[in-house]
């Protein structure tokens, strides 16, 4: 496994071989991507600019990857920075703080024609939206994308004990919502 | 009695319940129903050639580097610019101040050391005809 992704990547590094070898890595990833993006930043259109950057990066800076991680959780990484810088200059050129920016998303996701939830699912989202940034990636990668806490926490490069506590003060809040 | 409720026989393999959790979380059905979100129709058909073009606009896009290194050479030149004009502008405002002042100076000479008639007859006949032949201001 660790070779065929060697392989790959020095592929990717090849001029040669890069452009047939990033259409792969496009083909493969797009999807799992654009929905990590998707519940970052909950609009299509800007998750649709967010998973370009993130490709346009992965792209310039493959020869900077330096194979410590597989090539997924590094390019899950970019994703979630490139999400969060989005988010962070979008909602300061409306003098808005990140999480005000999320909700008054997550409030118009009704409107939105490219979502189908019933209003359970938008009462869920509205809440996820709530949440501290942190928790709120990590309760998306661990409830909605069913990762592990040892892959959520090479992505993220926090430990597996503060990604719990994350997860479970999540969960907390939004039981406690739900409740209310 | 009391040992006996306190001692718990039974055991669970290593790592159980972080297995269960995953295991209680990971069914296919739950993801399907838990994603409200949707996209265009075919909108992942088309996202390679999208993901294609943004990279050939990016490769004929000049790099960041080369537009930083041609930053300070722009700056420079606005600088001088904007330097020479001050220097003109303030050059020619003090050449017009000196001509009013010496204008003032003489004006003020004639109307303190000379009268009317004085004057009048230093003046030209055609002059004086014009002087007085012209609407006088209120």
């Amino acid at each position: 496994m660790q070779n065929e992704q060697s392989i790959f990547i020095k592929a990717l590094r090849d001029p040669l071989t890069k452009e047939e070898a990033f259409k792969k890595l496009v083909s493969e990833y797009k999807e799992r991507l654009y929905w990590h993006i998707r519940k970052l930043v909950l609009d299509h259109d800007d998750a649709h600019d967010v998973v370009q950057n993130t490709f346009i990066k992965i792209h310039l800076n493959i020869d900077k990857f330096r194979e410590n991680s597989s090539l997924y959780t590094w390019m899950y990484r970019i994703a979630t920075n490139e999400s969060l810088n989005f988010i962070n200059s979008k909602a300061s050129k409306m003098g808005l703080q990140n999480q005000e920016w999320i909700e008054a998303k997550a409030n118009g996701l009704m409107a939105d024609s490219y979502f189908d939830g019933d209003q359970a699912a938008l009462k869920l989202q509205k809440m996820v939206a709530q949440l501290p940034e942190k928790q709120r990636i990590v309760f998306n990668m661990k409830y909605f994308d069913n990762m592990n806490y040892e892959t959520i926490s090479e992505i993220l490069d926090t430990s597996v004990g503060a990604l719990k506590a994350s997860y479970h003060h999540a969960v907390k809040k939004i039981k406690n919502e739900l409740n209310d | 009695m009391t040992d006996f409720k306190q001692h718990n026989p039974f055991r669970v393999p290593k790592g159980y319940f972080d297995e269960l959790e995953e295991k209680l979380c990971s069914s296919d059905d739950s993801i399907s129903k838990l994603n409200p979100f949707s996209t265009p129709e075919n909108y992942f058909e088309q996202l390679d050639e999208v993901i294609e073009q943004r990279l050939s606009i990016n490769k004929r896009i000049p790099q960041k580097s080369n537009l930083s290194s041609l930053i300070p050479k722009f700056i420079a030149v606005a600088a001088a610019i904007v330097l020479i004009v001050t220097l003109f502008q303030r050059t020619s405002t003090q050449e017009i101040e000196k001509e009013q002042a010496f204008n003032d100076f003489i004006e003020s000479y004639y109307s303190q050391t000379l009268d009317s008639y004085d004057m009048l007859s230093m003046m030209e006949d055609i002059e004086i005809e014009s002087t007085f032949s012209s609407p006088s201001k209120p």
